[in-house]
């Protein structure tokens, strides 16, 4: 086994400088629109928020606490109550997001930012932060209140600190004489796969704008389209990053993302714009942003699926990337959108044809085996395409409830297994973990328990020699424009599989009671008899009576009721 | 002649003494052989225990004293503590009484110079004896004026009795008192306060303001709140708003200014300004009562922007800029842009406001005093008996008018540079706060004990027993040292009890799943007993019966 890891990118700089506002923050908002193959249309909106912090960084690191409370608590452009949920748990870097649907690698390429379904939460704390597990708590209690979301159920049953899976993304304060200072018990990563994301995590996440949903790209997030979609996820990402090439000054970039997946198979014609994916046109952009574009990937239009985009865009970008040849159209919103509410069409001149998928070349399965309520199997498997071996670390995090003889405890961490493997070349990896599905403690299950129990995905973090299919932006990079030819020595995948649905034994939640009202109700039978033994003598009384008597008192009974004892 | 108060609040034994007027208490001052220097306590109500000691010092450096400086620099020789209170003497005074920077109250010698009218009358002639008499009277006039005047700052500006009695009695029976504009203004109790800036530009393609909020709050707002970090601890915030417009439309009103036009807020609309507000002000994760100050640029297409009284006139208005207060919640200043730039302004280029950072500052500054509960100070004005007699005897004898004066200027507050808090101010503070977190404190612990008592099945873990008798404690304590006068260490426990009372009550613990509730017993019970009560209903029916037949088989 070949020990294996991502170089740690130690110095990251913004590679375009911008012009600095006195208030030295920059708003940016980008939306990317990539046709794919299987003749689906991928948008992606990004909003970017980059504060550039006065301070150098040697200062900053060594006094982060203090720096976080004065800078944050004097907000511009950054949102202040995400802000303050950073600074108040000392993170140094989050990553948030709120996932429905399932990205189809071999389909879809790659996307900016895997997520898995559900929700899934990964943050690095500082390191001065003595009690990780109570900032955790206190950070996902937060987020919970900010997003609307059930992030109030993260919890170290279901938190792992992976060593190799995930490194930091932004600046890292490298200690003297330590080469390696990242250290994985301030990392904790959870996914609720259950969580269904809607609306309401929407809203929030637009009042984190600047412009809020008033202006800009984000008027077109109405939550009746985006919704509506194969696949959608919204992201939080916030970094610290260096504000220039000698990383003597740091800034903290907060960047928020929605993924979206449109399908355009189903209708008649393939045309396709943003009046009909948004329901609106563009209106105008957010006179807060520095930059407020909207590309288009046009790099299909070329072979066998001919379209013409209407209004032409302000320039076109040849992008060159590991190997991957990309057009892009450049729209600029603040020109377009002078004479009023422009839209943007693709109007295909050819009939509907399916474009040539070029597979992804790293992608991943996953799925349960057997029968019965008591043991199972795990299965993942790995798909290779490549011609050369890959080098990836497969992590696998299993709810403590399927006991397995890994790293864990029962009800106070999961189990997880993290793996380094050379794939060969154009294979199919196929690992499997033999489980048990345990009983739980009756408040254990979750309302609904026969619904079954969600699993998270498995992880497979990979750096690929190529940029086939690869659209996430280079490390160093804060808006889309920085992926545009930006070719790098490796690019950086975490793929996601799917996540699972386990049914575990669930017991009959009603028996008690049950069992209460059957035994209670024999008691009581038995009781009666007895009493009535006990307390009553059969004494033998004759009635002389002849049959006009009998008649008499028969009817005198059913008349009169109230005088019984006539006798 | 200085006078140490120890602020009793007379907490777990409430004493009301006999309420001995403060008009009596002047004549105490002022009747009181100067040469007994022993102490000599005061019983003026329930509240204040007042405890005088008197001190002599010479008078040649009274009168070399004649700025407010060099009278500052005198009281500065006495070493006051938190809560007491030095009246000084002096000559050389333009009003009748000036209340210092400090702890010192100064007053001038016709306050304190009993009217000797008999040892002024001698055998002369019967003119200059008539002569003589008047002036004794108006000497007496003066006297009687100048007395009530420093017990009216006394009592209306320092010790504020009536105001914290009203405080306690409102917390204890809410139904019973109302609470007065200064309660209902000022935040409750609360060890820490985040103090929240916002900025809100409703359009910022048309209008771009330039203000360092950090720099602001760094130079004007924090050291102002660091004068009061022994009353709470300050977290001083700050946030832009873009795009927020105003949920109202404000009336369009002709006029002659050079736009021909400003635009009109009804009073009544002013608290539906905030609504919208509200979303973007809260906090994820702080606990702490928020004072909001918000300041609302206002563009071009709707400015001037005044706000109109409920009777339709204009409020007094200073450089651009309006401000009102919300209680318990904050303030909102609206800020104009200048009308020339306005006028100037093209089409699609922004208007540029820089607001006049003093006044808006300043503005901030008067409201937050207000809204954290240092009132404001009364303005003492004279009976109009007391100036009807004044007026009568000046017209006789405008000689004397030079005398008179003083009582013009009547009552003055040394005001300090950069809205200083006074000493005295913040003493005020204390003693208003220490009463309401003793009171507070007090009805939580009550609270808490009715609440066992009624729902049994509560279980009080150690840690909330060692709260409920640490703040029993701490109760106990700052009231000793309340009857002591130590006015800030009787605060400080004051404070931490309240916070300990609270914790108690409010524990998690407290809210356990011990709590089985009655229904659910009945479910559980009911399956058994109503079946087995049948048959023994049933015998009961027999049992009655056999006595009722045996009784007609008696007779």
């Amino acid at each position: 086994m070949i020990h294996f890891k991502i170089p740690l990118l130690s110095f990251i700089f913004i590679t375009f400088i911008k012009c600095v506002s006195p208030q030295n923050d920059f708003f940016d908002e980008e939306l990317m629109l990539k046709p794919l193959p299987s003749n689906h249309v991928y948008a992606y909106f990004q909003f970017t928020t980059v504060w550039e912090t006065t301070k150098d960084a040697t200062t900053f690191m060594k006094c982060v606490i203090k720096y976080k409370y004065s800078i944050i608590q004097h907000s511009h452009l950054f949102p202040r109550g995400l802000g303050e949920i950073i600074s108040r748990h000392n993170v140094d870097e989050l990553h948030l997001t709120l996932t429905k649907g399932l990205w189809h690698y071999q389909k879809w390429g790659y996307p900016y930012h895997d997520a898995g379904p559900g929700a899934e939460i990964t943050t690095w704390f500082h390191k001065d932060v003595k009690n990780v597990d109570d900032e955790w708590k206190g950070l996902t209690n937060a987020l919970a209140g900010l997003f609307c979301a059930s992030l109030n159920f993260v919890n170290p049953a279901n938190s792992i600190s992976p060593e190799y899976t995930f490194r930091p993304t932004g600046v890292v304060d490298r200690s003297a004489g330590v080469v390696d200072s990242v250290n994985s018990s301030h990392l904790r990563y959870s996914s609720l796969p259950r969580e269904i994301v809607c609306t309401e995590n929407l809203t929030p996440f637009k009042k984190l704008l600047p412009c809020d949903s008033k202006k800009g790209l984000a008027t077109l997030l109405n939550s009746a389209y985006i919704h509506n979609t194969n696949y959608h996820s919204i992201g939080i990402h916030f970094r610290v990053i260096c504000s220039n090439t000698i990383c003597t000054k740091t800034s903290l970039e907060l960047r928020q993302s929605v993924s979206l997946i449109y399908d355009t198979v189903t209708d008649v014609s393939q045309d396709w714009s943003i009046r009909k994916f948004f329901g609106m046109g563009i209106r105008g952009a957010c006179p807060l942003a520095t930059l407020s574009n909207i590309y288009i990937d046009i790099s299909s239009n070329n072979t066998n699926q001919i379209y013409e985009l209407v209004p032409s865009p302000s320039a076109k970008i040849v992008s060159l990337r590991g190997g991957q040849l990309n057009e892009i159209a450049v729209y600029d919103i603040r020109s377009h959108s002078s004479k009023g509410i422009f839209n943007i069409q693709v109007l295909y001149n050819t009939t509907h044809t399916a474009g040539l998928n070029y597979p992804s070349i790293l992608y991943a399965n996953r799925y349960i085996i057997g029968y019965g309520q008591e043991r199972g199997s795990l299965v993942t498997k790995i798909y290779n395409n490549y011609w050369q071996t890959l080098d990836i670390i497969l992590l696998e995090s299993i709810p403590w409830y399927l006991p397995r003889y890994l790293p864990g405890k029962e009800r106070k961490s999961p189990y997880y297994l993290e793996l380094i493997l050379r794939l060969p070349p154009q294979s199919v990896t196929k690992f499997s973990i033999e489980m048990d599905y345990s009983f739980l403690k009756w408040q254990e299950y979750p309302p609904d328990a026969n619904h079954g129990f969600y699993m998270g995905p498995a992880i497979i973090t990979a750096l690929l020699p190529i940029a086939r299919n690869y659209t996430p932006l280079p490390l160093d990079g804060s808006t889309i424009t920085s992926s545009f030819n930006a070719s790098r020595e490796g690019y950086l995948v975490q793929l996601r599989t799917e996540s699972l649905l386990i049914s575990l034994p669930t017991p009959d939640f009603s028996m008690p009671y049950n069992v209460i009202c059957l035994a209670c109700t024999a008691v009581a039978l038995a009781f009666g008899p007895l009493h009535n033994i006990s307390t009553k003598r059969l004494v033998l009384k004759r009635v002389e009576m002849d049959w006009k008597e009998k008649l008499l008192s028969f009817l005198m009974k059913k008349i009169v009721k109230s005088k019984k004892k006539q006798e | 002649m200085p006078l140490k108060m120890p602020d009793e609040i007379l907490f777990l034994s409430f004493f009301y003494g006999e309420k001995i007027s403060s008009y009596r208490l002047a004549y105490v001052f002022t009747y009181v052989n100067p040469s007994r220097r022993d102490s000599h306590p005061l019983y003026v109500a329930g509240i204040y225990q007042i405890e005088i000691v008197y001190h002599v010092i010479s008078s040649n450096l009274m009168t070399s004293a004649f700025t407010y400086h060099e009278l500052e620099k005198i009281a500065s020789a006495f070493d006051l503590d938190v809560g007491q209170l030095l009246l000084l003497e002096t000559n050389n005074l333009h009003d009748v009484v000036l209340v210092g920077s400090r702890r010192t109250i100064y007053f001038s010698t016709e306050t304190s110079k009993r009217p000797r009218i008999k040892s002024k009358i001698s055998p002369r002639s019967s003119g200059t004896r008539s002569f003589s008499s008047i002036l004794s009277l108006i000497e007496t006039a003066i006297f009687i004026l100048a007395t009530s005047t420093l017990i009216r700052v006394l009592s209306e500006w320092i010790l504020l009795e009536e105001s914290l009695a009203l405080t306690r009695n409102a917390l204890t029976e809410p139904t019973l008192y109302s609470l007065d504009e200064e309660n209902r203004r000022r935040f409750p109790a609360n060890p820490a306060y985040d103090v929240l800036i916002t900025l809100v530009n409703p359009d910022p393609e048309k209008l771009k303001v330039t203000w360092d909020l950090r720099t602001m709050t760094e130079e004007y707002v924090e050291p102002f709140l660091s004068e009061l970090s022994i009353l709470s601890n300050f977290s001083v915030k700050s946030q832009w708003l873009y795009l927020l417009p105003l949920d109202v439309n404000p009336k369009r009103v002709p006029d002659s200014s050079p736009l021909g036009r400003h635009f009109a807020l009804s009073e009544d609309v002013l608290p539906q300004l905030i609504t919208p507000l509200e979303k973007k002000l809260a906090s994820q994760v702080s606990l702490r009562p928020t004072i909001n100050f918000v300041i609302y640029a206002v563009p071009c297409d709707s400015a001037p922007l005044h706000v109109y009284t409920r009777s339709g006139h204009r409020w007094k208005i200073t450089a651009n800029v309006e401000a009102f207060l919300s209680p318990r919640w904050g303030g909102v200043v609206l800020i104009n842009p200048p009308v020339e730039a306005c006028i100037a302004a093209k089409p699609d280029q922004p208007v540029t406001i820089v607001p006049e950072q003093t006044t808006v500052v300043g503005t901030f500054l008067t409201q937050l005093k207000l809204l954290l509960g240092i009132p404001e100070p009364v303005f003492i004005k004279f009976s109009v008996k007391f100036l009807i007699y004044i007026v009568v005897l000046t017209c006789f004898l405008l000689l004397l008018s030079i005398l008179f004066s003083k009582f013009l200027n009547g009552v003055n507050a040394l005001s300090l540079p950069g809205l200083k808090l006074h000493d005295w101010e913040v003493d005020v503070l204390l003693r208003i706060r220490t009463i309401e977190q003793l009171t507070s404190a007090k009805l939580t612990l009550q609270s808490l004990a009715q609440l066992l008592q009624e729902i049994s099945n509560i279980v009080i873990t150690d840690v909330v027993g060692h709260r409920i008798k640490t703040a029993l404690r701490l109760v106990e304590d700052s009231a000793e040292q309340l009857t002591h006068g130590d006015l800030a260490t009787g605060f400080l426990l004051s404070k931490e009890a309240f916070v300990t009372a609270e914790a108690a009550f409010s524990d998690p613990t407290l809210f356990a799943l011990l709590y089985f509730p009655e229904d659910q017993k009945y479910a559980v019970y009911t399956p058994l007993f109503l079946p087995a009560m049948v048959p023994v209903l049933l015998s009961l029916k027999n049992i009655y019966r056999y006595y009722s037949g045996r009784r007609t088989n008696n007779l």
